[in-house]
């Protein structure tokens, strides 16, 4: 399953919290992201394109990705057996490598999700 | 196979055409590595004005606490940080394909990574921001460290 962000949330994603606006980390998780991952079974795997995109702020990238596992919905090496991120250009890779930092940093669960599972 | 007899025109020619030729390869060479060397110089000072041009923007941004009168200042401010960490990358990028791919470190690709991650990182584009003078110190040295990775490239 593919997930183009620029066409499906907003080439321009913007801020963490739902109240920093409709196209913040924190909503692209809850009703982009996790639903996509939710309907996936590896080895099959969910592929963000970062393609479009103006740009990324770290907070959104944390919030968005980091936070699947700060909410305790996946285990980084589960993640990685469900996700997949790709860009075509060169310099985006900079984004491919700190969304696997942030989870990779990030503690399973140390936020309790009082938000929507679906 | 001999060339023309040494008396004539002609013979002349033939006689200097090697050192004509070495010259003139040679030539190309050496001008071909100062420019290589003036348009890498070029990038690299181009890289280091955007960085010092990022820390005085994140220093304005990262001074203050959000508020809903300077909500449209911020929102320029993270606009011009954000692409201005995309550009120093597209920069470092271009240096590594077109000039020095054996130069740009790991280090320096972690420092770009770093850079990125302190500068749009934490409270970034969200209405919580506070002023933050630690996550400014962390900026103030990773730009130090990549403008000095950077300028090795010139030696």
């Amino acid at each position: 399953m593919d997930i183009l962000i620029a066409k499906e949330f907003s080439d321009v994603p913007w801020g963490r919290y739902p109240e920093d606006g409709d196209f913040c980390g924190e909503i692209f998780r809850e009703k982009h992201l996790l639903p996509a991952l939710k309907r996936t079974n590896p080895p099959e795997r969910v592929r963000v394109n970062l393609d479009g995109v103006e740009g990324f702020g770290s907070s959104f990238l944390e919030e968005a990705f980091g936070g699947l596992v700060r909410r305790g919905f996946y285990r980084p090496d589960d993640l990685r057996k469900r996700l997949e991120v790709v860009a075509s250009k060169d310099e985006f890779g900079m984004y491919v490598e700190l969304i696997w930092r942030y989870v990779d940093e990030a503690k399973f669960g140390s936020e309790v999700s009082n938000l929507s599972t679906a | 196979m001999s060339g023309p007899g040494p008396g004539s025109v002609l013979g002349w020619i033939w006689h200097l055409l090697p050192a004509v030729v070495a010259i003139g390869i040679g030539g190309f060479w050496l001008n071909r590595f100062f420019v290589r060397k003036a348009n890498l110089a070029s990038l690299v000072d181009r890289s280091c004005n955007s960085i010092e041009g990022l820390v005085k923007k994140c220093a304005e941004y990262w001074t203050s606490n959000y508020s809903v009168e300077e909500a449209t200042k911020s929102a320029l401010l993270e606009a011009e940080i954000k692409a201005t960490v995309l550009h120093i990358n597209t920069l470092v990028n271009l240096i590594a394909k077109k000039y020095a791919r054996s130069k740009i470190t790991e280090e320096t690709c972690k420092l770009i990574l770093d850079l990125q991650n302190h500068c749009t990182g934490g409270l970034f584009e969200t209405q919580r921001r506070k002023s933050d003078r630690i996550r400014m110190v962390r900026i103030i040295s990773v730009a130090n460290k990549l403008t000095e990775d950077l300028h090795m490239l010139k030696l």
